[in-house]
C-alpha cells in the first residue's frame, strides 16, 4: 500500500507541471496587464518598463517560464503584482484557511445529510418520501451556486434579516449560513444521488443475502454490509467534490463576501496578477491530486474485495 | 469505533449548527452606533503616493492633502496655512499649519511634504499620481529617467514648515493640482526605516482625521480618529470597512437594506427603478451630478471617420435621452458637450444641432445614401459600467436612422484599457469612453484628456492646440476662461468626441448620518465631517 501511494503521488508530477504550464501559457495570452488595473490614467511607458523590468516581464516568454519555474521548485512563488507588500505564499496562506474552513463545513455538512438521506431514498424506494429526496437532489445539482447563494442572501438576509448579507466571521458564525448552505448543495446532491443508486445495487447482491440469511437484524445489514460497500461510488464523487469546495468557490465567495481562496482567485485574475494566478492553480492541482490519492487509498479500506488483489 | 465516528460527526454537526444560530449577532442592537460602516473595494495599496483608483475613497479618510477645491473652484486650506504663488507666476510658497501631526504624534514638516511628492515621481515606484503633476519643473524628466538628480525636481523644503515648488512654465492650474487628494506627504522617518511595509497596519502613520487601526487584506478595514489631527476633531469615532470584489453596488445595496452598512456609495443599474419607487429607500437616495462624461469616439485619422460629415452624421443619429434612460434608468444627464458644464470654461451652448433627416443627409454627402456601401464597422466597449447597454442602445439607432449596423466588440475591464492604450498605434472605427475630472480645472479637460490624447482619438487641431497652450499660460482667471470657451467652440465643432451623458452618483445614506458631503471632484466623501444624529 505504501509503494502504491508513493508510485502514485509521484505520478502526480507530470500533472502539476502540465497545468503550470498550461496556467502559465493562459495567463500571459490574456490581453491586458498587470499595469492596466490603474482607473483613469494610463502608465508612462517609462515606468511600464521599469516595472517590467522588476518583475522580469521584459524578458522573453521561455525565460520567464524557466524563472518561475525554477522559483516554485524551492516553493518561492514571486510577488504578487497587485499587492507589492505580499509575496503569493503569504497570499495563499491567508486565503486558502478561510476556504478551507468554509468547505470543511460545507462538506461535512453534504455527508451528514446526504447518506442518511440517500439511504432513505433507496429503501423507500419509488414512495413520495424517494420523490421528494430526489427532487431535492435534482434541484441541487441543476442551480448554480450564484444562483442558490443570491436568493438564500435576498429572502434570509435582505428580506427577512436572519443572516447577514455579507461578510465572514468564521465557520460558527451567521456569515457561515449562506456560503455553507450554497457550496454544500451541490456535493449533497450528488452524495443523495450516488449513495441511492449504490444502495439500490448492493440491495440485491449474494453477500447481502447471505448477511440476511445469517440472521443479522437489518439494521446492521444496512449499515455494515450495504452501506459500506455503497460507501464506494460516493467516496469518489464526495472527493471531486471535496477538492472543488476546500479550495473555495469562485461565485459563493465573491457574492457572500467571504475572503477566501477562490475570491482572491477571481481578483488575480482581473488585476492579471500572473504569478498569484499560477500559484493559486497549483495550489489547486496539488489538492486534486492528494484527494484523488487519497480517494483511491479509501477504496482499500472500504471494500474487502479491492483489499484482496491489492497489493497491501 | 464506528459509533463513535457517529459521535463525534453528530457533535460536530451539532456544534456547527449551534454555533452559526447562536454566533455573532449581525446587527447589534444599540441606541448610539458605535462606528460607520460601509462596504468598500479592496484599495490596490494604502500609499498614498502609488494609486489613483477607487484606492482613494480608503485613503481620503486617513491621508489629507494641503487644499481642498470644488467644481467651482473655491479653494479651501486644511493642511496648509497660506498658499501663495510669486510675481513670476512659477514660485509657489506653501506655508504648513504646524497644528497637523501624524498620528503618532510627530509633526508633520515641511521635509516629510518634499519627500513625499518628489517619491511620487521615483520612477522606481511605478506610481500613477506621478503625470498629474508634471508641472513641476523637471518632474516629468526625472519620472521619465532622463534626469537622474533628484535634487534638480523643483520642491525644496525652506524650513521647518514651508516649502517651495517651482513649475516649469506659468501654470495657473496648478492651485488645483496641489488640492490633488493623491498630493499628501508621506512619513518620511517611517518609510526609510521599513521601506514597502510601511502601509502595515503595525508601521502606517497618516496625517488625516483617522488612522489606520487593523487591516486584514481582502477582508476588513478599521480607522478611529486621529488624536493628533489638526483640524476639526470627527464626531464618528470608528469606521469599519468590510472589503468586496466583483459586484460592489449589488453587495452595497443588499447590506445597506439588511441595515448592516450605513452608507452606499452606488445603486447597481437594474434596481434604481425599485429603490426610487420604494418608501424609505426613495427618501435615502440623494443623487449628485458629477463632472465627468460618457461618451462616444471614433478614429479620427481614418476614413470614413476622420470626414467631419460622417462625426456629425452619427451624432445626429443619437437620442441621447433613450441612452440615459437605458443606462442609467433616466438619473444621469444628456451631455451634449465633452467637458461638462460643472467645469468652468464648459459649455453646452457650443453643441452642434442636427435632426435625424440632417443625419440622413450628411451620410448621403459622405457617399453613402441610406446607408448603402457602407463599410463594416465596430463599436467597442468595457464589460463595466454599463457600457454594454449604451452600445446596443447606439448600434439600434444608427441602424433605424442610418441604415448602418456596427458589431459590438464588449471587453472585459482590464483587456478593454490595454486594448484602448494600444489604439495609440493601431487602427479602430468607435469605442465608448469616458472621463472623470480628476482636479477642478479645465486643463484636466483640455489637456489632459485632448491635447494629451488620452483616448488615442487622434484628433489634431492647431488652432485648438494654440488656444489651450495660451489659456495654459494665462494667469487672468477671466481672459483663461474665455481662451477656454473659444477652445471649446472648435472641440465641438470638429466633434472628435460625442459626449453622451454626464454620470450621477446615487448615494444611500442613512437618516442617523449627517453631514456626509459629497465631494464633487472624484466622487469623494469625508467621513471625519459627518456626525451620528
Amino acid at each position: 500500500m505504501v509503494f502504491y501511494a508513493v508510485r502514485r503521488a509521484l505520478a502526480g508530477i507530470p500533472t502539476l507541471l502540465l497545468v503550470f504550464t498550461l496556467v502559465f501559457l493562459i495567463a500571459h495570452a490574456t490581453p491586458g496587464s498587470p499595469w492596466d488595473i490603474g482607473s483613469n490614467r494610463p502608465i508612462e511607458p517609462s515606468i511600464k518598463a521599469a516595472l517590467d523590468a522588476k518583475f522580469h516581464l521584459d524578458e522573453p516568454l521561455p525565460a520567464q517560464y524557466v524563472h518561475y519555474l525554477l522559483g516554485a521548485l524551492r516553493g518561492d512563488l514571486g510577488p504578487s503584482y497587485r499587492d507589492r507588500t505580499q509575496s503569493v505564499t503569504d497570499i495563499i496562506f491567508h486565503f486558502l484557511p478561510v476556504s478551507l474552513e468554509l468547505g470543511a463545513a460545507a462538506m461535512l455538512l453534504a455527508i451528514l445529510l446526504g447518506l442518511p438521506l440517500g439511504a432513505l431514498a433507496a429503501l423507500t424506494r419509488d414512495s413520495w418520501v424517494d420523490g421528494l429526496i430526489r427532487m431535492i437532489s435534482t434541484l441541487g445539482i441543476s442551480m448554480p451556486t450564484y444562483v442558490v447563494t443570491s436568493i438564500l442572501i435576498v429572502t434570509l438576509g435582505v428580506g427577512l434579516g436572519w443572516v447577514p448579507t455579507f461578510g465572514w466571521h468564521g465557520a460558527f458564525s451567521t456569515t457561515a449560513i449562506v456560503p455553507v448552505f450554497s457550496l454544500a448543495l451541490a456535493p449533497l446532491a450528488a452524495v443523495i444521488r450516488y449513495f441511492r443508486n449504490s444502495m439500490l445495487e448492493v440491495m440485491h447482491l449474494d453477500y447481502v443475502r447471505t448477511a440476511r440469511a445469517k440472521g443479522l437484524r437489518p439494521a446492521a445489514v444496512i449499515i455494515r454490509h450495504m452501506g459500506r460497500n455503497a460507501l464506494i461510488p460516493v467516496m469518489t464523487v464526495a472527493g471531486v467534490y471535496a477538492s472543488y469546495v476546500l479550495t473555495g468557490s469562485f461565485f459563493v465567495e465573491s457574492i457572500a463576501g467571504v475572503p477566501g481562496f477562490g475570491r482572491y482567485f477571481v481578483v488575480a485574475v482581473g488585476a492579471r496578477d500572473y504569478p498569484v494566478i499560477i500559484g493559486t492553480t497549483l495550489v489547486y492541482a496539488v489538492f486534486v491530486v492528494v484527494i484523488n490519492l487519497l480517494v483511491d487509498l479509501s477504496y482499500l479500506l472500504l471494500d474487502p474485495r479491492v483489499r484482496l488483489s491489492g497489493p497491501a | 469505533m464506528k459509533l463513535r465516528f457517529a459521535v463525534a460527526a453528530t457533535v460536530l454537526a451539532a456544534a456547527l449548527l449551534a454555533g452559526a444560530l447562536m454566533g455573532t449577532p449581525s446587527a447589534a442592537a444599540a441606541d448610539t452606533p458605535k462606528a460607520f460602516r460601509m462596504i468598500v473595494g479592496e484599495p490596490r495599496s494604502l500609499d498614498p503616493n502609488l494609486v489613483t483608483d477607487f484606492s482613494i475613497y480608503v485613503n481620503a479618510q486617513l491621508f489629507e492633502p494641503l487644499a481642498r477645491i470644488d467644481n467651482s473652484g473655491k479653494l479651501t486650506l486644511l493642511q496648509a496655512k497660506s498658499i501663495e504663488v510669486g510675481p513670476d507666476g512659477r514660485t509657489w510658497t506653501i506655508t504648513l499649519n504646524p497644528d497637523y501631526k501624524w498620528s503618532n504624534g510627530q509633526p508633520i514638516t515641511a521635509a516629510d511634504w518634499e519627500y513625499s511628492w518628489k517619491r511620487i515621481f521615483d520612477p522606481k515606484l511605478g506610481g500613477e499620481v506621478a503625470s498629474l503633476a508634471y508641472d513641476i519643473e523637471n518632474a516629468e524628466d526625472y519620472n521619465k529617467g532622463k534626469i537622474t538628480d533628484v535634487n534638480q525636481i523643483g520642491i525644496k523644503a525652506t524650513g521647518d514648515y514651508t516649502f517651495q515648488v517651482v513649475t516649469a512654465k506659468v501654470a495657473p492650474q496648478f492651485r488645483a493640482v496641489m488640492a490633488l487628494t493623491y498630493l499628501t506627504p508621506v512619513p518620511k522617518a517611517v518609510i526609510e526605516k521599513v521601506g514597502d511595509k510601511w502601509i502595515a497596519p503595525e508601521n502606517i502613520v497618516s496625517n488625516g482625521p483617522y488612522k489606520l487601526v487593523s487591516r486584514k487584506n481582502d477582508e476588513s478595514i478599521v480607522m478611529e480618529a486621529n488624536p493628533y489631527y489638526g483640524g476639526r476633531k470627527p464626531a464618528i469615532g470608528r469606521i469599519e470597512m468590510t472589503i468586496a470584489s466583483g459586484d460592489l453596488c449589488t453587495a452595497q445595496l443588499r447590506a445597506y437594506e439588511a441595515g448592516e452598512v450605513d452608507f452606499a456609495t452606488c445603486v447597481p443599474p437594474q434596481d434604481i427603478p425599485r429603490v426610487l419607487k420604494d418608501a424609505t429607500l426613495g427618501k435615502e437616495l440623494t443623487p449628485f451630478p458629477l463632472a465627468a462624461t460618457v461618451w462616444v469616439q471614433s478614429d479620427n485619422s481614418r476614413a470614413p471617420w476622420n470626414d467631419k460629415k460622417m462625426r456629425y452624421a452619427l451624432a445626429f443619429a443619437i437620442d441621447r435621452k433613450a441612452v440615459v434612460a437605458a443606462a442609467t434608468a433616466d438619473t444621469g444627464h444628456v451631455a451634449d458637450t465633452l467637458v461638462p458644464e460643472l467645469i468652468i470654461a464648459g459649455s453646452s451652448a457650443d453643441a452642434i444641432k442636427g435632426t435625424v433627416d440632417d443625419a440622413k443627409k450628411l451620410l448621403a454627402d459622405a457617399g453613402f445614401p441610406g446607408g448603402k456601401g457602407f463599410p463594416q464597422f465596430t463599436l467597442t466597449a468595457s464589460a463595466n459600467r454599463g457600457q454594454p447597454i449604451i452600445a446596443q442602445a447606439l448600434q439600434q439607432m444608427w441602424a433605424d436612422n442610418l441604415g448602418i449596423t456596427a458589431t459590438i466588440n464588449v471587453l472585459e475591464e482590464n483587456a478593454y484599457r490595454a486594448w484602448v492604450k494600444a489604439r495609440k498605434a493601431e487602427p479602430y472605427d468607435l469605442m465608448l469612453n469616458q472621463w472623470y475630472t480628476d482636479y477642478a480645472d479645465p486643463t484636466n479637460w483640455y489637456g489632459d484628456l485632448v491635447i494629451a490624447d488620452y483616448r488615442n482619438t487622434h484628433f489634431q487641431n492647431a488652432a485648438f492646440a494654440d488656444l489651450v497652450k495660451q489659456a495654459n499660460a494665462e494667469p487672468d482667471v477671466g481672459k483663461r476662461h474665455a481662451l477656454f470657451l473659444a477652445a471649446n467652440k472648435i472641440l465641438e465643432a470638429e466633434q472628435p468626441y460625442t459626449a453622451l451623458y454626464n454620470p450621477t452618483d446615487l448615494w444611500l445614506v442613512k437618516p442617523n448620518v449627517v453631514g456626509l458631503e459629497h465631494e464633487g471632484v472624484l466622487d469623494q466623501f469625508h467621513i471625519g465631517e459627518a456626525s451620528f444624529k
